[in-house]
């Protein structure tokens, strides 16, 4: 069973992730973004979102860098004091990530004009990305140090994914709520192509990173936009 | 204006502060890749009381250095052959959070006669489902061994420390308000000064600020 969620399954996820991207982007290149809900309801969306993202590709980068630079990661944590910084800090970024995404789901739950516009597939996201969060913290929390033994563990299990020669005895006997973080993020790469996730993938990432706030506003020919209140 | 000038000095200390914290990260991670001597190692300052009541009975079975064992055990000093440090799962009495929870605690794992046996390079090496995938690749020394042994048994002295799962979730929970806080202190006014004179703005106003339920 292992060999198959941990030794198979990453690659039809990958497939279906790098398959798809072409297809969407072929078939319909405008669609890749995330399409904004922010001209229905704008409150919610800026306290939910803005500790979401923060949170969120911060723990992103901790573990791409992981990846990349275990060794480097070891040697920070090599002194006591410095492991337990880094890990109370993921666990911070984490809590604000949750706190953020459940005021996205709330937002999505209560608002009836969001809920309008709400697909399936907005759903789903919201629903493997809260599994994602709270699994990723259960971890943290549960079973320290994560930062060291994901280095030990998961990193070489990723490689080994990528080399084309799987070993999933790295990940086979981890505790039930890790399978789930790692099987669960398999899932969400799978699923970037078709949601809005696509703007998970950042082509540019300059221009994006560094572009004006998306802001929706009224279009003002006749005066400002402050005179519809006289209507109420 | 006065507002603006104390926001620039205090994003300007938090850069400082922050530049400050990674320097002294760097630096005494370079003093720690050598074995530290032996009065300055936390763990040796701990159990020297205790080690010094009871050195006739058990150092000597010990060839191992307790201090390089401490080292391998925190990661202070790596492995030959690039193997994860014990500290990642398992506690030993280390630090003010402890150690990882991954695995067993090992602070009592010497004075265990049924476990004592398994602090050998070929257990650690092949004997358990979780560490063999890792230490099959990365061989942990009989001279490593040797050394946490020793680190193992003068732990076996001190107390089990107990559980630091919640403090470290409540200082988690600290960081968070902490960075909401600080954020609101450098953008605060972000989303007001965002939206003003949208239609947002307006629309916010209009609905009496149930966003149009």
């Amino acid at each position: 069973m292992d060999k198959f969620l941990f030794g198979g399954m990453p690659y039809i996820f990958l497939m279906t992730a790098i398959v798809g991207a072409i297809w969407r982007f072929r078939s319909n290149k405008y669609t890749w973004s995330s399409q904004s809900s922010q001209f229905v309801e704008n409150k919610t969306l800026f306290f939910g979102s803005f500790p979401w993202h923060y949170g969120i590709i911060t723990v992103l980068l901790g573990h791409i860098l992981g990846l990349f630079i275990p060794k480097s990661i070891l040697l920070w944590n090599a002194v006591p004091v410095r492991l337990y910084v880094l890990e109370l800090t993921a666990l911070a970024c984490g809590f604000l990530a949750l706190f953020g995404l459940l005021a996205l789901i709330y937002r999505r739950l209560t608002n009836s004009r969001v809920k309008a516009l709400t697909s399936s597939w907005d759903v789903l996201v919201l629903i493997v990305l809260l599994i994602q969060v709270v699994t990723g913290l259960g971890n943290a929390v549960l079973y320290r140090w994560g930062s060291n033994w994901y280095a030990a563990t998961a990193v070489p299990w990723m490689w080994s994914i990528l080399k084309l020669n799987p070993n999933v005895d790295y990940v086979a006997n981890l505790p039930l709520i890790t399978k789930t973080h790692i099987f669960n993020a398999l899932i969400f790469i799978g699923l970037i192509p078709f949601s809005r996730l696509a703007h998970f993938v950042v082509l540019n990432p300059y221009k994006y990173l560094v572009r004006p706030y998306q802001v929706v506003r009224w279009y003002r020919r006749g005066g400002p936009t402050v005179n519809i209140v006289q209507y109420k | 204006m006065v507002l603006k000038g104390c926001k620039k000095v205090l994003v300007k200390g938090l850069q400082l502060g922050l530049a400050m914290f990674l320097v002294s990260g760097i630096m005494p991670m370079q003093a720690n890749s050598e074995p530290a001597p032996a009065d300055q190692t936390p763990a040796a300052e701990a159990a020297a009381p205790a080690a010094d009541a009871a050195a006739a009975t058990t150092a000597p079975a010990e060839t191992g250095d307790a201090n390089i064992g401490w080292l391998y055990f925190t990661g202070g000093k790596s492995f030959t052959n690039g193997a994860p440090p014990c500290i990642s799962c398992h506690s030993a009495g280390v630090g003010e959070l402890g150690g990882g929870v991954l695995g067993p605690n090992l602070t009592k794992v010497y004075a265990d006669e049924s476990k004592n046996p398994l602090l050998s390079s070929a257990w650690i090496n092949g004997g358990s489902p979780v560490m063999a995938p890792i230490f099959s690749q990365k061989n942990i020394t009989d001279e490593e061994v040797g050394h946490l042994r020793a680190f193992f048994a003068q732990q076996a002295k001190t107390e089990v420390a107990s559980s630091s799962t919640g403090t470290f979730t409540i200082i988690g929970l600290g960081g968070f308000v902490g960075i909401l806080i600080v954020f609101n202190i450098i953008w605060s006014g972000r989303y007001r000064n965002r939206n003003k004179g949208t239609a947002h703005d307006a629309l916010w106003r209009n609905y009496g600020g149930k966003g149009g339920r």
